[in-house]
């Protein structure tokens, strides 16, 4: 398994003088082709801020990062926006779909916006929903789907086209159990189909559908583990000592 | 593996037409899900743009052309027919320099009680270029020698029927149509069968080509020629330049709806943020904003062109007479309106612009949390102010109060400039927040920390009601000008002026008979108003000694005019000048002792003075001041009978001077002008001047909606972004009245700092129009502007404070949502 993400020694400050917070501090993560990695830890330990550096939301303060082996922090900001919409799918916890396009739209949208000719962007958004169940609903708005429809449709937006890696904040936080272990199943199928995936989430339960789970505390990576044994676990493990 | 490798098939970079076609699809949809919200900027921009179409369509149809003189020709000649072999030859060759041609007989004929001569024309109708000058409106064209076709007021005033005889010229005809000249309504004459008209006196042949080709073509003839070319101004140009004034509002009103892009900008905020993390580039997102104003401008150019092409079909008939012309309301300059729709479509495009920039600059992260931007230094925008406003100040000052285009251009980048002082305004209004209470201070810590919305609020708001200002001001400073130039007005409230005719540089020859029939009809008159008159003929010295052909082409002699150079120009400005009989000097309270023998005339006008429209040059008279008269119509330049028997002028009676011993009534008035009507004499009275008051009172009102509905749209975002702030207050046990103060002060200071700003900007533009007279400025129309100063921002807090009381439920429904 080649690694589609690396992380190496980023680190990531906001504010100046005495206001500077330190949210990530000197961070390795690597994550490969295949493999799902889930993030935990307390609010404020940095969770999003490695999860948006690592989408290209954000630059770091310092310190590398590689999408594919390429260093998208030297990138202009038109060509991190072309990473995002060829290589990287965001699945967010408010599930940020574009209220005045369609299901389907919203699914194209990203190929669409990578040059690919709108026939043929829907054929795959189609295709994609179609994969993940929404078939029949890819002509409905997103006020007039559910919770968990809204999330699928999301992910279908962010696996669709020939991305490497997917990257989701909170996935299943706005959603019942049943829907978020619906949702984390998605996930893993596409990371089975060769995507990377990074999941932040509170749930040690959800987290455990991960290969690998990486808990940080105030900005630095505290923990990792392949085989998580259990939720409770997972919290002993994460805490100071 | 590289995860930039390029797709297999190969994509443009910023996604090409496939990403800006989803982009441009996803703005519109957008747009119709949210169209309410924009509803202010697209009834702004609609309004300007029916107020251009309707004024392109009605100035396009109401210019006075030269159609009715020129047809559709480019030039006249006119020859004189006293020679019929020199007259049969000149129109031979024209016709052989020009090929098509088109002649028009001339013969005046004296109508008994009728000052001007009726013109009867040897006309053809549907010639070469006279077309437009000839219509038939009832019955039929004359054939033959003894049929004649005659316009409404000759037959009015022959008491002419189609059928019936007329007595003309010594000949008697059977009137057989009702004609008029389509292009000049106010153009009387009759019409005789051309190939059976007696002898013209005078021809006038149309022709075409160039001006070179006419200079050319006269260069063959001998003798005197009046020649004459139709002027270059086109009612098309005429329309441009409405169009072009036009801009220059719709520039002024996509300012005001810049304000309202940035409100729509800041609440797509989070769903543009959205677009940025799949992987929009800026230039997709600036599209968004783009495609919204291009939406805006699109329906408000189509609907606004609609609605003033309409509101001009609706009036169209009606203004016919005012036109002078007949006008075919279908008949527009549809280019010209065409450019409209495109100017508002780029107008509003470019007013979506700077928000769209803003915007597609904010960090992903920010626009996800719906975060505005901080608060850039108001340095950059000062500095900006202050370049503006000295550029401004520099060509109002340089326009010398007349040259349009520096004017147009000082006061451009001077109310742009007074805008762009506006975050340095919210600045330095905040600067006093410390001692303030709390919720004042959280108010205006709150306008400067959301800068980008409150500034461009607070320059809209200031642009309403700068112009609002402007007119008020501006009115005031007119009223006055108007005041202390008219006097008391143009006449006392029982006075008459009554004219021979229109006022003209040659004055006709009379018959004895002619003369008795214009004082029997001035004593018809005087007669008409009741109680008793004093009636003082008017006569002005003409030159006996020479003839000309007036306007109306009946001979007659040059009336000596009073002429006075003007600094910088090439022309005179020309007064008529009056015999100074002594009831005109008692009229204005001279005494004739006073004035010495050698004075030749009387004015209370300055300047270097010489009399004009005699056949002798730089003839410099002696002059005597006089106090100016108190009424403007009033006889005001008077020449003396000494200098009229120095140089051998006689007399020619222009009209009367009636005073009654009361104020005129409406019915005395309707009556007077009827009896002036039917004999071709014409009636100066009273003109009440309209007041500017109510001008003012709808400049202050529509500025004040204008301000209100902007602070509204606001307020409210701004007042929204500081939620959570006011949620903690409320949690903290903060009462009911901290809410509606903290709305009720933003929307207050917005108010106040664009009041203050507008008015300021005001005074500084007019400052520049008035330079060669501040003192007009000095008329401060006191209630208007503390109505603008004052009063707005006070209805403006009043308002905040009563609506502010909904908030809760919203927020609580934003806590949910």
């Amino acid at each position: 398994m080649s690694a589609v993400l690396e992380l190496r020694t980023v680190s990531k400050v906001y504010g100046e003088g005495s206001a500077q917070v330190h949210a990530l501090r000197e961070v390795d993560v690597t994550v490969s082709s295949g493999e799902l990695v889930a993030v935990m830890g307390p609010s404020g330990s940095g969770k999003s801020t490695l999860l948006t550096i690592a989408g290209s939301l954000e630059e770091p303060t310092a310190g590398e990062v590689l999408i594919g082996g390429n260093d998208i922090s030297r990138m202009s900001g038109n060509d991190r926006a072309r990473v995002r919409r060829r290589c990287i799918g965001f699945v967010f916890q408010d599930f940020n779909l574009l209220a005045g396009l369609t299901a389907l739209e919203n699914v194209a949208l990203p190929l669409e916006l990578d040059g690919l000719a709108t026939k043929d962007a829907r054929k795959a958004a189609l295709s994609m929903l179609d994969e993940l169940g929404l078939g029949e609903r890819a002509a409905h708005f997103p006020d007039d789907l559910s919770g968990g429809e809204r999330q699928r449709v999301a992910i279908a937006r962010a696996v669709v086209g020939d991305r490497k890696l997917l990257l989701a904040d909170e996935p299943t936080g706005a959603l019942d159990s049943v829907n978020g272990e619906m949702v984390m199943r998605m996930l893993r199928a596409a990371c089975k189909n060769g995507m990377a995936g990074v999941v932040v989430t509170h749930d040690a339960q959800l987290a455990s559908w991960a290969d690998r789970v990486v808990f940080i505390r105030d900005g630095r990576i505290v923990d990792q583990t392949r085989t998580p044994d259990g939720p409770e676990t997972l919290l002993s493990t994460g805490s100071p000592s | 593996m590289t995860a930039l490798a390029e797709p297999a098939v190969k994509r443009a970079a910023g996604g090409g037409l496939p990403a800006r076609r989803a982009v441009i699809r996803w703005a519109v949809r957008l747009y119709r899900r949210e169209w309410r919200r924009q509803i202010l900027m697209l009834i702004l921009l609609a309004v300007a743009v029916a107020g251009s179409a309707f004024g392109v369509a009605a100035t396009y149809n109401m210019s006075s052309t030269s159609d009715g003189k020129f047809g559709s020709a480019g030039h006249l000649l006119t020859f004189d027919a006293s020679d019929p072999a020199q007259l049969a030859a000149r129109i031979a060759a024209t016709r052989q320099w020009y090929g098509a041609t088109d002649e028009i007989g001339h013969r005046f004929a004296a109508v008994p009680g009728l000052f001007d001569p009726v013109d009867i024309r040897a006309q053809k109708p549907g010639g070469v270029y006279s077309t437009p000058m000839l219509a038939l409106r009832q019955g039929r064209y004359p054939q033959g020698p003894n049929e004649i076709a005659l316009t409404d007021k000759v037959a009015g005033t022959l008491k002419a029927a189609i059928g019936a005889p007329v007595s003309l010229d010594g000949k008697t005809r059977t009137m057989v149509g009702l004609i008029e000249n389509p292009s000049d309504l106010n153009d009387e004459f009759a019409v005789v069968d051309p190939a059976a008209a007696d002898p013209a006196q005078s021809v006038t042949v149309l022709v075409g080509g160039s001006v070179q080709n006419l200079q050319d073509f006269r260069q063959t003839l001998a003798g005197p020629v009046a020649r004459e070319s139709r002027p270059d101004l086109s009612r098309t140009s005429i329309a441009l330049i409405v169009l072009a004034l036009a801009a220059v509002g719709l520039l002024l009103v996509s300012l005001v709806a810049a304000a309202g892009f940035v409100v729509a900008a800041q609440r797509r905020l989070r769903q543009l943020g959205m677009l940025a993390a799949i992987g929009a580039t800026q230039r997709h997102l600036r599209l968004v904003m783009l495609a919204n104003g291009a939406v805006v401008g699109l329906i408000a150019g189509v609907a606004g062109t609609a609605a003033g092409i309409a509101a001009w079909l609706a009036v169209a008939t009606t203004v016919e007479t005012a036109a002078g012309h007949r006008i075919d309301r279908f008949d527009l300059p549809w280019t010209v309106l065409g450019l409209g729709i495109v100017l508002a479509f780029l107008t509003s495009t470019a007013a979506a612009w700077w928000p769209a920039r803003a915007i597609a600059r904010t960090p992903v992260l920010n626009a996800l949390s719906a975060r505005p931007a901080k608060p850039r230094p108001a340095r950059r925008s000062a500095l900006l102010a202050i370049i503006l406003l000295a550029a401004g100040s520099a060509a109002l000052w340089a326009s010398g109060g007349t040259s349009p285009a520096l004017l147009v251009g000082g006061a451009l980048a001077t109310a742009i400039g007074v805008l762009f002082v506006g975050p340095l305004a919210i600045r330095a209004l905040a600067a006093l927040r410390r001692l303030m209470p709390v919720p004042i201070r959280l108010a205006l810590t709150d306008l400067v920390r959301y800068q980008a919305r409150s500034g461009a609020a607070l320059a809209a708001i200031s642009l309403a009601l700068g112009i609002a200002a402007a007119i008020v001001i501006g009115s005031a400073a007119a009223e006055y000008t108007a005041h202390r130039e008219a006097g008391l007005g143009n006449l006392a409230d029982s006075h008459l002026l009554v004219r021979i005719g229109e006022p003209a540089p040659v004055i006709p020859e009379r018959t004895a008979q002619q003369s008795a029939a214009l004082q029997a009809q001035a004593d018809a008159i005087t007669a008409a108003l009741g109680g008793s008159s004093s009636v003082i003929p008017l006569d002005m010295a003409v030159v006996s000694s020479h003839t000309d052909r007036g306007g109306s082409g009946q001979p007659g002699h040059p009336a000596v005019e009073l002429s006075i150079e003007i600094p910088g120009e090439e022309y005179l400005a020309s007064y008529p000048l009056f015999v100074a009989t002594p009831q005109i000097l008692a009229l204005n309270g001279i005494d004739p002792a006073t004035i010495a023998n050698d004075v030749d005339v009387l004015t209370f006008r300055t300047g270097r003075f010489q009399l004009s429209n005699i056949p002798m040059r730089d003839l410099v008279p002696v002059t005597k001041s006089i106090p100016k008269p108190d009424y403007a119509s009033s006889p005001s330049s008077l020449i003396t009978p000494a200098a009229m028997a120095r140089h051998g002028w006689e007399a020619a009676r222009v009209g009367w001077l009636i005073q009654a011993d009361h104020p005129l009534t409406a019915t005395q008035l309707n009556a007077v002008q009827d009896l002036a009507a039917s004999s071709g004499l014409t009636v100066e009275t009273r003109r009440e001047e309209a007041s500017l008051g109510s001008l003012r009172s709808g400049a202050t009102g529509a500025g004040a909606l204008l301000a209100l509905a902007v602070l509204a749209s606001t307020v409210g975002l701004i007042r929204s972004e500081a939620g959570n702030d006011l949620r903690s207050l409320t949690a903290m046990g903060a009462p009911g009245r901290i809410r509606r103060t903290l709305t009720a002060a933003t929307a207050g200071a917005l108010a106040l700092l664009g009041a203050i700003l507008g008015a300021a900007g005001a005074y500084l533009v007019l400052a520049g129009a008035y330079q060669n007279d501040l003192t007009v400025l000095q008329q401060v129309p006191g209630w208007h502007l503390a109505a603008i100063v004052v009063g707005i921002p006070l209805l403006a807090t009043l308002a905040a404070w009563l609506l502010a009381g909904r908030e809760p439920v919203v927020f609580a429904r934003r806590v949910l949502d």
